[in-house]
C-alpha cells in the first residue's frame, strides 16, 4: 500500500540530470517507489568523479566511500524503473507543470515528459595551471585526481617522468579553494581527507617514503578523525604554510620554496613528486542549466541550497556545493523525497 | 494495512522524520524518555494516526522487519506494540570542556551553550567588553561547533563589542558556507589566533576570570589576554540512551558511541538490522541542515525497505531442527540479529541477509542456505581458457560485494587474468567454511585464494575476519601435514579495484608455478 | 627583562588606528604563501605574513619601530599570490610612512632627498648625464648596421618617452645599449628627458606620499611639455 500502485493511474516520471553518486542515489530511491526515472548523463559512463577514485584501504577500510559507487551502479542497471541515457546533451527544457525535455544523443533526438526534475550535475575539479605550482609544465607535479586515477588504474604510485616509486612526496592543500582572489570563498571539504588517506596508504605500501603535507587548517573527516590525525602526525611531516614557487631541479624533481615557521626562514627543498590538492568548483554546465531551467545559482556559482519546490525542480549533490560522497548520497535521497512529496501534492 | 513505524526521539530530526512519514500515510508511534514532546510536534498533533508515548523507554524487541514486537515501559505500565519498522533519532548531548582546559565554570568563564541561551545572552553582551572564545584547542573540533562559535562572535560584535578573539587549532571550515562565515567574522573585527603544536596556558583568578598566556606562532610574540568573558567550546557526544537502545535492538555502535558501525554499507540510514534505521544526531555529528537531509533519507528508507515478503526463501538460512544441539553459536554470531531463540532456534527469514556466517560456523552443519550450497557445488564456469590443463587451476573465492565486482571490472577493461582461474562468488566471505577451503585445496591442481572486503568494509561486519581466521587455521593444518601453505592465500580488496585484482591473481599464479 | 615583562597585553592594544587601514589585512587566513614567495623572508626574522599579522593584531607601533618594513624590496610577489587579496606592499609602505622622516633608513632617506633636490638620486648634473648618453650612442654607432644611430634628448612629439634607471647611467651602461638597439631596429621614434629622468620613485620606497606625487608629477610634466605619445617607464 505504501508503494505506488498504478491501477488506472498513469506512472509518474522524474528526470534526473547527471549520473554521479548523487544522481544515482536519487534515481534509485525514486525507482524503489515505482517512479520511472530518466537518468541523463552527458558522458559515456555513469558514476561521475567518484567512479575514477581508488580505494584507499591498506588492509583496513578508511571509509573514503569510493567503492559505494560500484554498488549504486549495479543496482541502477538492474532496476527496470531506471532508464539510462548516456552521451546526452539537453537541448530544450520546458516546464508547464509537466516538464518536457529534449536531448541530443549522438545524431538522434529523444524527448521525455516528467513530473519533476532533479539536477545532479556535479562539480568541476579546479584547474591549477595558472597557479605557480608548475602543473602541466613539470612532469612530476600532479593533482590529487591524477594520483587517484594512477592508484586505481595502475595499482601503484609512480613518478610520471620515470615510472619509479617516489622517495619523497609533498602534498599542497587548498589549491583553488579558500581563495578570494579566484572568488572561491569555500573550503572543498574533501581534499584534506583525501590527501591524508592516500598518504596513509602510501606509507603502508612503502613506509620509508617521506611525506610532507603543506596546509592551512586540517579539516575533520571520518568518525575516528582524532585518532587518525594523531597517528598521521607521527607518520608524516606537517607544515602549516602553503609553498611559493616551484622550480625543477635535477632528475625532474620539483624544488619547493616554503616558509618554515619554526626555523623562521624560507627553505628550498627537493621532492621527488608533488601532489596538488585541487578543490571542487561549480560544474561547467551550471550557468547553462540555470538559465535553461530557471533555477538560481548562488554567488559562488553553485546551485542555491533552497529548494524550488513550487516548480518541481530540485538540486542534489555537489551541484549545490562541495560535499563528500557520503553527503552526496544523503543529498540525493533527500532530493528524491522532496520530488516525491511534490508529485503527491500536485496529485491532490 | 498501513505501514506502522516506531520513531524513538524527540528533537527536530525526529520531528522531520515523523512529518515525512505522515505525509506518506505511514502510521507513526513516537516514543520518548522525555516527559513532554518538543514544541515542534504541536504542528502535527491533530493528525490522529500518531500515537505518542512520553516518559517511555524501550524494554525489549523481538521479531524482524514487518513484524517487530516492541515492549515499552511507561512508569510501571507496560505497552506492547507491533510495528513494521523502527527509526532511532535521539538527540545528541553537549559536553562542556572546562575540565580539559583546567578551568571551572563561573560568571566570567562560561560554556558555549550558555552564550547561546537567549536569557543569558543579553546580560552577557550588554555588560561585557572583551571576549575570548576557545575552540578545538584540546580536542579536534568540528564544523558544527566552528559555526556556532563564529555565529556567536559575530552576534557579539554586532553589539559594538570590539575585542573578540577566537583561539583555535585547526579552524574547521568544511561546512556549508563556513569559509564565507569566517571571512564575515574577520570583517566584523574578530581576531583569530591559530595554534598548531603549542597551546595557550590558562589561569583562573578568584573572580572567575580567565587569563590566557600564549606565544603567537606567526609573530612569535608573547601575549596575554584577560577578557571579561571566556567562552569554552563543547564537544558533541551521543545520547546516553543509545547504549541501551543498541543492546535492546542488537545494533552496532561506532568508535565514538553513535549507533551503527562506521561502515560505508550502512549509509545513509541503515543499520546491521533490516527494518531498523538510525538518523541524524543518533548517527553522528552533522549540521542541522544535514540532519534534515538525514531525516529525509531515513523516511525514504522506511518507505523503500518495508516490503518484507519480497524475497526468495532459497537465499535465506534455515536451521534443521534435528541437527541442532542448541550450542547458540549461530545466535551469537548472526551479524543481522535475525535468529530467534524460543523453544527451538529459528531464522527469521525477513531479516536474514543470507550472509552464511551461521552456516559456515555451525559445528553440527545444521544450517543451510539452499542457493549458497548450490554456489559452492557448481562454481562459476567462467574459466578464462577452455584449455586450462597447461596452467595451474586456481580457485578464487570472491565476496560478491567486493572481489567479485573487482573481477568483473578487470574482465570488462580487458586485463589479463590466470588462464586456469575459477571464480566462486559467495554472498559474503564469512560463508566460506573450513570444509569449503579443504575441498577446494583437494580439487585444485594449483591453489586456492580467498578475496574478501577490507576490514571494516564487510556488509556482515566480521564475515571477512571469520574467513581470514579460517584460512589461517587451514594454512596451519596443511603445513603441519607437509603441504605447501603458499597454495592457500587470502587478500582483501575493494569492488572498484580491477587492476589490483588482476595483479593479485597474476602474482598468485606466478608463485604457484614457481612452486611446481 | 624577563619573558613575562615582554608579554604584550593583547586586549589593551589600540586597534583602532590600523583597523581603519583599507588593505584587507584582517582577512589573512595565515596560509603563508606570501612568506614562501617573498625573496627576503627570513632576513632578520622578517616575513610578510608576520607583518600582516602584527597589523591585524594591533601592533602598529612595534611594526613602525621595527626594521622589517625596510627589509622588503617592494617586489610585490607576496601580494600577487595572496589568496585573500591583501595589499601587502601597501601595508609595508603605510608602515614606512609612519616613521619620522629623519628616521627613515639612511640610504633611502638620502636617496629621496637627493632625488627631490637634483632630479635623480645620484645627484648627477644635467651635462654629465647628457655626456654619458651621447657617449653610449657613439659606442653603438661604431657597431655594424647601427652606423647612423643617435640619441635625441628632449625631442618633441616623439612616439615614446622613456625614463632611466640610475644604474643604467652608472654601473650598467651596457644594458642601456640593449634597449636602444631594439628601438633602432624597430625604427622607433623615441626620446629621453635631460632632467628629472629617473624612473625609480623614491617616495614609493620610503612610504612618503608627498614625495611620490612630486616624482610622478615630473614625469607627467615631461609628457605634457615634450608632447610624447607613449610613456615607457621600465621600473
Ligand atoms: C580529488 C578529489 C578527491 C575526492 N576524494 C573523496 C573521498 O575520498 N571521499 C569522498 O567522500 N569524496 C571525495 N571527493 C568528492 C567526491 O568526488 C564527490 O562528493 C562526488 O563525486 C559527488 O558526486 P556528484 O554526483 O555530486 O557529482 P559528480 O561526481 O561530478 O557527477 C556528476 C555527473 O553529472 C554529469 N553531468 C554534468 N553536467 C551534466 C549535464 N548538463 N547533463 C547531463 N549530465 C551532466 C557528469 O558527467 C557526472 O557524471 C573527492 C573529490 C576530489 C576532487
Ligand atoms: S570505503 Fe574506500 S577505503 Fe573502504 S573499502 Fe571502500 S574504497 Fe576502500
Ligand atoms: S578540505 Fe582541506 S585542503 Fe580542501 S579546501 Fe578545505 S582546508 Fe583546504
Ligand atoms: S550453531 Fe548450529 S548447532 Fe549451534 S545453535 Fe546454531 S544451528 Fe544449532
Ligand atoms: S545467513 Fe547471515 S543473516 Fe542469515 S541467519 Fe545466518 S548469519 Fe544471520
Ligand atoms: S598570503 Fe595573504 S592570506 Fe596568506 S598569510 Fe600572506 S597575507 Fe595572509
Ligand atoms: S613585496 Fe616585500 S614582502 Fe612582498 S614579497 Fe616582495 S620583498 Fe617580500
Amino acid at each position: 500500500m505504501i508503494k505506488r500502485k498504478h491501477k488506472g493511474m498513469p506512472k509518474k516520471n522524474v528526470l534526473v540530470i547527471g549520473g554521479g553518486v548523487a544522481g544515482l542515489a536519487a534515481a534509485l530511491e525514486l525507482a524503489e517507489q515505482e517512479i520511472g526515472v530518466d537518468l541523463i548523463e552527458k558522458s559515456e559512463f555513469l558514476g561521475g568523479h567518484a567512479a575514477r577514485f581508488s580505494c584507499k584501504a591498506s588492509g583496513e577500510c578508511v571509509k573514503c566511500g569510493a567503492c559505494i559507487v560500484v554498488e549504486k551502479l549495479k543496482k541502477s542497471f538492474l532496476n527496470p524503473n531506471i532508464r539510462i541515457h548516456t552521451g546526452c546533451k539537453i537541448k530544450k527544457f520546458e516546464n508547464n507543470g509537466i516538464i518536457k525535455t529534449r536531448v541530443d544523443k549522438e545524431s538522434s533526438e529523444i524527448s521525455f515528459e516528467s513530473d519533476a526534475a532533479i539536477i545532479a550535475s556535479g562539480f568541476k575539479p579546479f584547474n591549477p595551471v595558472n597557479k605557480p605550482f608548475g602543473y602541466k609544465r613539470f612532469n612530476n607535479v600532479i593533482t590529487n585526481i591524477d594520483l587517484e586515477e594512477m592508484l586505481k588504474l595502475e595499482d601503484d604510485v609512480v613518478r610520471p617522468s620515470d615510472k619509479r616509486f617516489p622517495k619523497s612526496i609533498a602534498f599542497i592543500q587548498c589549491v583553488g579553494s579558500r581563495d578570494e582572489s579566484l572568488n572561491h570563498l569555500w573550503c572543498s571539504h574533501v581534499c584534506c581527507g583525501s590527501a591524508l588517506r592516500v598518504a596513509k596508504k602510501i606509507k603502508s605500501i612503502k613506509p620509508e617514503t617521506e611525506i610532507t603535507f603543506f596546509y592551512i587548517d586540517v579539516q575533520t573527516f571520518g568518525k575516528d578523525f582524532q585518532e587518525f590525525y594523531d597517528s598521521m602526525k607521527q607518520e608524516i611531516r606537517m607544515v602549516r604554510s602553503i609553498p611559493g614557487d616551484i622550480l625543477i631541479s635535477d632528475n625532474d624533481c620539483p624544488q619547493i620554496t616554503f616558509f618554515d615557521s619554526e626555523k623562521n626562514c624560507s627553505i628550498d627543498e627537493i621532492f621527488e613528486m608533488v601532489v596538488l590538492s585541487i578543490g571542487l568548483t561549480p560544474g561547467e554546465d551550471n550557468k547553462n542549466l540555470s538559465e535553461l531551467m530557471d533555477i538560481k545559482l548562488d554567488d559562488s556559482g553553485f546551485f542555491k541550497s533552497g529548494e524550488n519546490s513550487s516548480t518541481g525542480i530540485f538540486t542534489a549533490g555537489t551541484s549545490r556545493g562541495p560535499m563528500s560522497i557520503e553527503d552526496a548520497i544523503l543529498d540525493g535521497g533527500r532530493a528524491a523525497l522532496e520530488a516525491i512529496k511534490y508529485i503527491d501534492r500536485k496529485d491532490l | 494495512m498501513a505501514l506502522k513505524t516506531l520513531v524513538i526521539g524527540n528533537g527536530s530530526c525526529a520531528f522531520d522524520i515523523v512529518d515525512n512519514l505522515l505525509s506518506k500515510n505511514v502510521e507513526v508511534i513516537i516514543a520518548t524518555r522525555d516527559n513532554s514532546l518538543h514544541q515542534k510536534f504541536s504542528e502535527i498533533m491533530g493528525q490522529n494516526i500518531t500515537e505518542i508515548h512520553t516518559e517511555t523507554t524501550i524494554h525489549s524487541c523481538t521479531g524482524a522487519i514487518g513484524n517487530f514486537t516492541i515492549s515499552m515501559k511507561n512508569n510501571n505500565k507496560s505497552i506492547i506494540r507491533i510495528v513494521d519498522c523502527i527509526v532511532i533519532a535521539e538527540d545528541s548531548f553537549r559536553k562542556t570542556l572546562f575540565a580539559s582546559y583546567g578551568l571551572s565554570p563561573s560568571t566570567k568563564t562560561i560554556s558555549l551553550s550558555d552564550l547561546d541561551n537567549p536569557e543569558n545572552y543579553k546580560n552577557i553582551a550588554d555588560e561585557n567588553k572583551s571576549f575570548v572564545l576557545l575552540k578545538g584547542l584540546k580536542f579536534e573540533s568540528n564544523p558544527v561547533i566552528s559555526k556556532e562559535v563564529m555565529d556567536s562572535s559575530i552576534k557579539l560584535a554586532s553589539h559594538g563589542q570590539s575585542k573578540i578573539y577566537i583561539l583555535t587549532k585547526n579552524l574547521k571550515v568544511a561546512g556549508n558556507r563556513l569559509e564565507a562565515l569566517y571571512r564575515k567574522a574577520k570583517k566584523a573585527g574578530i581576531i583569530f589566533i591559530k595554534f598548531t603544536d603549542s597551546e595557550p596556558e590558562f589561569f583562573q583568578g578568584e573572580d572567575g576570570k580567565t587569563c590566557i598566556e600564549f606565544t603567537d606562532e606567526v609573530t612569535k610574540k608573547n601575549f596575554s589576554l584577560t577578557p571579561d568573558i571566556t567562552v569554552v567550546d563543547e564537544s558533541i557526544v551521543p545520547s546516553d540512551y543509545l547504549e541501551t537502545l543498541a543492546k535492546t535492538f542488537g545494533l552496532n555502535i561506532d568508535c565514538s558511541g553513535f549507533l551503527q558501525s562506521d561502515n560505508v554499507h550502512r549509509l545513509p540510514a541503515y543499520t546491521n538490522r533490516k527494518g531498523i534505521f538510525v538518523a541524524g544526531p543518533s548517527r553522528g555529528i552533522s549540521s542541522p541542515e544535514d540532519y534534515k537531509a538525514e531525516a529525509g533519507t531515513a523516511a525514504i528508507a522506511v518507505l523503500n525497505n518495508s516490503d518484507k515478503n519480497n524475497y526468495d526463501i532459497k537465499d535465506k538460512a534455515y536451521i534443521n531442527k534435528g541437527g541442532c544441539v542448541r550450542c547458540l553459536t549461530c545466535y551469537r554470531i548472526c551479524p543481522h540479529k535475525t535468529i530467534s531463540l524460543n523453544s527451538t532456534l529459528s531464522v527469521m527469514p525477513e531479516g536474514c541477509e543470507g550472509c552464511g556466517l551461521c552456516t559456515a560456523e555451525c559445528p553440527k552443519n545444521a544450517i543451510t542456505i539452499e542457493n549458497l550450497d548450490h554456489k559452492f557445488l557448481i562454481p562459476d564456469d567462467k574459466i578464462q581458457n577452455a584449455d586450462s590443463a597447461s596452467k595451474p587451476r586456481i580457485t578464487a573465492f570472491c565476496c560478491s560485494r567486493s572481489a567479485a565486482e573487482a573481477y568483473k571490472l578487470a574482465v570488462s577493461i580487458g586485463l589479463t587474468l590466470p588462464e586456469g582461474l575459477k571464480i566462486v562468488e559467495v554472498p559474503c566471505a564469512g560463508s566460506i567454511s573450513l570444509t569449503h577451503i579443504l575441498n577446494s585445496l583437494k580439487n585444485s591442481t594449483g591453489g586456492t585464494i580467498i578475496l574478501t572486503c577490507h576490514e571494516g568494509n564487510c556488509f556482515s561486519e566480521k564475515g571477512n575476519v571469520f574467513a581470514h581466521n579460517r584460512a589461517k587455521s587451514v594454512s596451519k593444518m596443511i603445513s603441519d601435514a607437509g603441504y605447501k601453505k603458499e597454495r592457500l592465500m587470502t587478500y582483501t580488496i575493494a569492488s572498484n579495484m580491477g587492476k589490483e585484482f588482476s595483479n593479485i591473481l597474476n602474482d598468485f599464479e606466478k608463485n604457484i608455478i614457481d612452486l611446481e | 627583562m624577563t619573558e613575562a615583562d615582554k608579554r604584550v597585553n593583547l586586549d589593551q592594544l589600540d586597534h583602532d588606528s590600523c583597523r581603519s587601514w583599507d588593505y584587507s589585512q584582517d582577512f589573512c587566513v595565515t596560509c603563508g604563501i606570501c612568506s614562501s614567495m617573498c625573496p627576503v623572508s627570513g632576513i632578520d626574522d622578517f616575513d610578510p605574513r608576520k607583518l600582516v599579522r602584527m597589523i591585524s593584531l594591533g601592533m602598529e607601533n612595534e611594526a613602525v619601530d621595527s626594521r622589517w618594513p625596510w627589509i622588503c624590496t617592494m617586489c610585490g610577489k607576496c601580494e600577487a599570490s595572496c589568496p585573500m587579496e591583501i595589499k601587502i606592499s601597501s601595508i609595508v609602505r603605510k608602515i614606512r610612512s609612519l616613521r619620522e622622516r629623519d628616521e627613515v633608513p639612511g640610504i633611502l632617506h638620502k636617496g629621496l632627498e637627493t632625488a627631490l633636490k637634483t632630479g635623480n638620486n645620484l645627484g648627477l648634473p644635467k651635462e654629465d648625464f647628457e655626456f654619458i648618453l651621447e657617449d653610449v650612442a657613439e659606442e653603438i654607432a661604431e657597431e655594424p648596421s647601427f652606423e647612423n644611430f643617435t640619441v635625441e634628448i628632449d625631442k618633441k612629439g616623439a612616439n615614446i618617452l622613456t625614463t632611466i634607471h640610475n644604474k643604467l647611467v652608472n654601473t650598467h651602461t651596457d644594458d642601456l645599449k640593449h634597449w636602444w638597439k631594439i628601438f633602432h631596429a624597430a625604427g622607433e621614434d623615441w626620446t629621453v628627458p635631460s632632467e628629472n629622468w629617473e624612473g625609480t620613485n623614491w617616495g614609493l620606497f620610503t612610504g612618503d606620499d608627498e614625495a611620490m606625487k612630486k616624482m610622478s608629477g615630473r614625469i607627467v610634466d615631461h609628457m605634457k611639455n615634450l608632447g610624447a605619445k607613449n610613456l615607457l617607464w621600465p621600473e
